[in-house]
Parts: structure tokens; C-alpha cells; sequence
């Protein structure tokens, strides 16, 4: 006795293959993962709107939609200035302190936990130090900044700098010391001299932590880098270019400004990090061999 | 090939504190080519013994002496096979196995073509390029082994190596072992808690009770290695009499 295969299609009567259900499903699935993707960025304009109406209809106040900070976008990037500058200056000026100031956090924050994860006594003697400045909110270093610094770069470039070290310095020195002792153990087994322990065994297994303190130190800088600009900024920037706004009453530049900066957040954690964990730690699976 | 003189280690609590004992006394001679299962119950002190072998620990007393020369250190020569493989989970199963060849000074084509050997060996040809996280328990299991195969260690330490895998896997892999003994004659010091993988593999049988050496039990290495033959029954029927005393076994099992 012959049965249908279970695999097999029905065929319409012109001959073409009838899709089943699952077929039909199957075909826009990449649009469907697109849709996934894009489903918070649409709540979160939802719940915008709603709440720039609500304000509007309940206090009479004209809170900037989405809507119209696009289109103010539109006109800013057309020429059109905020804060008595192009946008794309008041970006280059962030970030470019941006970058400088994570460079120097993470330059220090990489060597402080390298020695601390390395040397047990170094550990020991400067544990607390980290420990403190996590506990110092960045905007608490607007005095100390202007008091070393004065009003200027130098001062914005401190309290980024302090504000993103302890997170790379905490995560380097714990990955380092979290390494699984087995695989110490494996590579000294089959030889591994101290610098090749160092840089063959040790880095690569810490990496996931080092990722973890990239991306803390990463959003800490980010936002110290605003709080920096609206107190000590020094004419341009995207922090600058808010308080500015709030003063002249442009609420909507404002909100360009707020925008830009959480797609420019977005897109370097998506392009950096993403990329970056996928070709290591996702493909290696450290998380799950950890676990 | 290695010699364990007067051994003991402990460890102080603290200053003044009590001092925990975990092996003492412990004097035995291992000699070339010969297969020693490490067999007692759980916390008795044989992964100690072993990571004593490996240079890990050093004793607190007495000396332990590789081809006459006391163990200090880890060394290549005393290659160790762990209980969860530890393999490099950034590295290729070709660039663990390779990993030992590299620290050797061993570089290029030369490397690639020992790596390829042990592959072949171990049935790993078609898994050269993959991660570890991969491969199943088994197959990570062999690379551990091929790892240790590679570097020519004449000593292989075996930490219950095949303790987390399916009874199937376990079984085969236990006689791929025994082969690879067989052909290369390297000295295996293997820890196990297992009566019956004791008396499958071993040419020799360390008991570890009380922190030291209880029995030492040689097997005929004329009887025929077969897990289901009268005398490997017999063996493990005279191994629970040894570990297990009041659990009232008869004195000849009916086989």
C-alpha cells in the first residue's frame, strides 16, 4: 500500500504547486525578522506621540512628536542652525570628545586591570579605588573638573575619562582573575610559558569580560560626555546644543539632539560590539561554556 | 618513570588552626608502560595524587621523582588528561591539539602534519576545523586525548576522564584507550572511582583508603581483556570486597 509522502505538496489544477501554510509563513520571513527588529523603535514612537499629545491636549504646552523632530532634523541637516552652529559641528565636537575621553578611560582602565588581574598584591593594595569612583555619579565631578581645569575641554575630558574608567578597570581585573584555573592549569601542562599564558590563554578567555567593560564604559562615557557639555561645555556639542535650546525655547533641536544621540548609542554598540561578539565569543561559545 | 617517596600533603586552616590531611605516607613506584588505575572512593585524595603527578602541588612532605628528577613544575612530559576535556574554546580543535606543538617550538608544516596524524587517529579527521563547543562530550574527550597524544607525553595522567559521558560512548572510548596503550606503550596513570573501568583497563590497581595507599593489586596481564570475562568479574568482585568490607559480598561470586 502506497501513502502520499508526507512532504509531498498538493498540486493546483494548473499544475503549479499550491503553497501550504507554512510555506506562506516561510516566504516573508525575513521581512518578519525585520518587523521583530523594528518593533520597540516603534512602540517607543507610539508612546512619543501619545504622550506629546497628551501634553498638548492637558496642559496646552507643544510637546515636539516624532513627527516634527524629524522634520526639524530634515531642516537642520539642510543648513539650518541650532544653538548658533551647524549640527554636524555640535556632533564632531562630541564625538570627538567622546573618543578622546574613552580612549584615555579605556587606556587606563586596561592597564589598571591588567596589573590588578595579573599581581595579586596590586590587586589588593588599589581594590578600593575602582570600587569608589563607581559610586561617584558623573555629574558629581563637575566641581572637582572645574576646580583642576576650569571651564574647557580639558575639564569635559576629565569627567569622561574618570566616569568610564572604573567600569573597564572592574570588569578587566575580574575577567582576568574569573579565568577557569583548568585551562591555567591545561596550558601549563603542555608548556606555556608566562607571556604566552598572558596573551594566549588568559586574554582570550577574559575576553567577555573585556566586551562587558567596553560597552559599560562605552554608555558611561556617552552620557557623562552630555552632562559634561550642558555644564562645561565650551560652545558646541550635542549636550551644549540642548541646554542652548532649552533657553531659546527650541524644544524641538532639542529633541533632535536627544534623538541623534540615542542612534548614535544604538548604531556603535550595534556595529562595534555586535560584530566584534559574534566573530568571538558567540562563535566560540565562551558564555555558554562558562556556564 | 615515577616515584612517590614518603608523600604527604595537608593544608593549614590558618594560624594556630587545625591541619587538613589529605594524603600521607604515600610511597609507590610506577614503572615504564604500565597502566595504573587510581581507585577510591570520592575525596580520598586520588585528583590530589594525580595533580601531585602533574606538578600542580607540591607535597608538604616527601619527594616525587619523574625519570629521577623531582617534579617541580608542570612539564609536556606529563601530559593530563582532565575530567571536562578543557579544551580552549577560541581555538580550533586542530589549534588545541596544535597548541602544545607551538609552546614545543614546533612550527609550520611540521606541526600540521602531526596535528593531521592524531586527528586520524583519534577519528577526529572530518572535526578539524571545528570549536570545541561543537563537538559532543565524547568527541571533546578525544581531543583532550589527542592533545596529550601529540605532545608524546610518556606519562598520561587520565582524571576520570570518561566519568561525565553516556555508559555507550564511555565503553567505546575505554577500549580505544586500551589500543592506544597497546600500540604506544605509554606509561597512563588514571583516576577513577569506577570498579568496573578499573578492572577493564588497568595493569595495576592503587587502592587510596585513609589518605594512603590501601592494596596494591596486580592483574594478570595474561587474562584476556573482556569486561564481561570471568576474570574481570572475579577482579571486580574482589575490588568491592576491598572498598566495600560490610556490605557482607560472598567470597566467589556465581559467574
Amino acid at each position: 500500500m502506497s501513502s502520499p509522502h508526507p512532504e509531498t505538496l498538493p498540486t493546483s489544477p494548473e499544475g503549479r504547486t499550491a503553497k501550504t501554510a507554512h510555506q506562506r509563513w516561510r516566504l516573508p520571513h525575513h521581512l518578519w525578522l525585520a518587523g521583530e527588529r523594528l518593533l520597540p523603535c516603534a512602540v517607543i514612537l507610539l508612546i512619543w506621540t501619545a504622550v506629546s499629545l497628551s501634553v498638548h491636549f492637558l496642559r496646552g504646552v507643544d510637546m515636539p512628536t516624532p513627527w516634527q523632530t524629524a522634520k526639524r532634523l530634515y531642516s537642520l541637516l539642510g543648513g539650518s542652525t541650532v544653538a548658533g552652529s551647524p549640527l554636524l559641528l555640535h556632533l564632531q565636537a562630541s564625538m570627538l570628545r567622546w573618543i578622546s575621553g574613552f580612549s584615555v578611560a579605556a587606556f587606563l582602565g586596561i592597564s589598571f586591570g591588567l596589573l590588578a588581574g595579573s599581581f595579586p598584591w596590586f590587586s589588593r593594595a588599589t581594590r578600593a579605588i575602582p570600587q569608589v569612583l563607581l559610586m561617584i555619579p558623573g555629574l558629581a565631578w563637575i566641581p572637582v573638573a572645574l576646580l583642576l581645569f576650569g571651564i574647557g575641554e580639558k575639564a569635559t575630558l576629565f569627567m569622561i575619562s574618570v566616569a568610564a574608567f572604573a567600569p573597564m578597570a572592574i570588569n578587566v581585573r575580574d575577567g582576568l582573575r574569573g579565568v577557569d584555573p583548568y585551562l591555567v592549569r591545561a596550558a601549563r601542562m603542555m608548556g606555556t610559558g608566562r607571556w604566552s599564558l598572558f596573551f594566549q590563554v588568559l586574554l582570550p578567555a577574559a575576553l567577555p569580560a573585556f566586551l562587558t567593560g567596553i560597552r559599560l564604559s562605552l554608555g558611561t562615557a556617552w552620557r557623562v560626555l552630555v552632562a559634561a557639555e550642558m555644564v562645561v561645555g565650551t560652545g558646541h556639542g550635542l549636550g551644549y546644543a540642548i541646554m542652548q535650546s532649552r533657553w531659546t525655547l527650541d524644544y524641538t533641536a532639542a529633541f533632535v539632539c536627544i534623538a541623534l544621540l540615542c542612534l548614535i548609542g544604538l548604531t556603535l554598540e550595534a556595529i562595534l560590539l555586535r560584530i566584534v561578539e559574534a566573530k568571538t565569543i558567540h562563535r566560540w561559545n565562551i558564555a555558554k561554556e562558562r556556564s | 618513570m615515577i616515584r612517590f617517596a614518603e608523600v604527604g600533603l595537608s593544608y593549614s586552616r590558618g594560624h594556630g588552626e587545625a591541619t587538613d590531611v589529605i594524603l600521607e605516607s604515600i610511597n609507590l613506584q610506577v614503572s615504564r608502560g604500565e597502566f595504573v588505575c587510581i581507585l577510591g572512593a570520592s575525596g580520598c585524595g586520588k585528583t590530589t595524587l594525580l595533580n601531585l603527578a602533574a606538578g600542580f602541588l607540591r607535597p608538604s612532605r616527601g619527594r616525587i621523582l619523574f625519570a629521577d628528577k623531582e617534579i617541580l613544575a608542570p612539564d609536556p612530559r606529563r601530559g593530563m588528561v582532565f575530567q571536562d576535556a578543557t579544551l580552549f574554546p577560541w581555538l580550533t580543535v586542530s589549534g588545541n591539539i596544535g597548541f602544545a606543538l607551538k609552546q614545543q617550538g614546533i612550527r609550520g608544516r611540521q606541526r600540521a602534519q602531526i596535528v593531521t596524524r592524531h586527528l586520524e587517529l583519534m577519528g577526529l579527521s572530518e572535526c578539524g576545523d571545528c570549536y570545541p563547543n561543537s563537538l559532543s562530550g565524547g568527541m571533546r574527550q578525544r581531543v583532550g586525548i589527542a592533545r596529550v597524544l601529540a605532545m608524546e607525553s610518556p606519562l598520561m595522567l587520565m582524571d576520570e576522564p570518561f566519568s561525565a559521558l553516556d555508559p555507550l560512548t564511555r565503553e567505546r572510548l575505554q577500549d580505544e584507550l586500551l589500543q592506544l596503550h597497546k600500540i604506544n606503550g605509554q606509561t597512563i596513570l588514571y583516576v577513577t572511582h569506577s570498579i568496573a573501568e578499573a578492572a577493564y583497563l588497568a595493569d595495576r590497581i592503587i587502592i587510596l583508603q585513609h589518605r594512603s595507599i590501601g592494596h596494591d593489586i596486580r592483574v594478570d596481564a595474561s587474562l584476556p581483556k573482556d569486561r564481561l570475562g570471568a576474570s574481570c568479574l572475579r577482579l571486580q568482585h574482589q575490588l568491592r570486597r576491598v572498598l566495600m568490607p560490610d556490605n557482607n559480598i560472598p567470597l566467589t561470586p556465581k559467574i
